[in-house]
């Protein structure tokens, strides 16, 4: 037996296994994933459970999440675009906790910038990059929507490293 | 089939247990790849069942399975004999084919779908 499938019908796997890997590293990061979009896809019909899975679970774990779109929101995002150093995305994640605020502005944020967030701000299955903004939060900018299970495993990276300096922050 | 037979010679087989870390890591994976192939929804899924290594492995190698695109040599058709995903796929058939029974009477007359 050999298996050889037609790139279409590969192309899906692969979308399906990565969404697989969000919605286990949602688990693993403690999000009750029971009620999430379900992994398997069909990329013909575009890549929405890839985004639904990305976004509900950004939503469980940060208490500000927004969503622009380069089509439907561009007036909104060429005002995030002007205002901050990124360049125009297809889609821009902005997300925000009150963690997260308190050490933007505190004396770590420098830190933050060159320890937390540039080991973790780009992968290999997706174009995109990860920013963060004292005013806005963290931007997660996807020029092109691939497989987005990496955007997740840098966020969750992220996370940690911001939750640890907090501790020290308040110690 | 005579079973008691097959057990008789199945006990003369001893069994080389592999380590117990590989041994989790090929059930992780195998879970992995039930779960992709038979479309489970995902409330179905015991994401206990695999771990994050686990289910990056089996992407990694699904990942880089060739397509119908790609022209294949017969060294690449024998690499691919080996393909974990190949191997999975073989042992489901080769259990399917164990379980099947032509002369099976269903209850109901649709049962066989």
């Amino acid at each position: 037996m050999i298996l050889i499938l037609d790139p279409e019908e590969k192309s899906n796997y692969d979308f399906s296994i990565s969404n697989l890997i969000m919605l286990k590293l949602f688990f693993d990061a403690g999000v009750n994933v029971s009620d999430f979009s379900d992994f398997t896809m069909d990329y013909n019909y575009g890549p929405d459970s890839s985004s639904d899975i990305l976004i509900d679970g950004l939503k469980a774990l940060y208490s500000d999440v927004v969503v622009l779109c380069a089509y439907e929101d561009s007036e909104q995002l060429s005002e995030v675009v002007s205002n901050t150093s990124i360049n125009s995305p297809e889609t821009l994640l902005i997300i925000k906790d009150e963690q997260m605020d308190k050490l933007f502005h505190s004396r770590y944020y420098h830190e933050f910038c060159e320890q937390g967030l540039r080991p973790n701000c780009s992968g290999d299955f997706c174009e995109f990059e990860i920013e963060s903004d004292p005013h806005y939060g963290l931007l997660i900018c996807v020029y092109w929507n691939g497989m987005h299970h990496e955007i997740v495993e840098n966020i969750l990276a992220i996370k940690k490293w911001i939750e640890e300096y907090s501790t020290k922050l308040e110690g | 089939m005579d079973f008691i037979k097959l057990s008789e010679e199945f006990s003369k087989v001893t069994i080389v247990s592999q380590s117990d870390e590989k041994e989790q890591r090929s059930i992780g994976v195998s879970n992995v790849m039930n779960y992709v192939l038979n479309h489970y929804s995902t409330k179905e899924i015991d994401f206990h069942s695999f771990s994050i290594e686990d289910i990056n492995l089996a992407f990694l190698d699904f990942h880089f399975l060739p397509t119908s695109d790609d022209e294949l040599t017969e060294e690449d058709k024998c690499h691919l004999k080996n393909h974990p995903w190949v191997v999975y796929l073989e042992n489901k058939t080769v259990i399917a084919g164990l379980i099947r029974n032509k002369k099976r009477i269903y209850e109901n007359e649709d049962d066989f779908i």
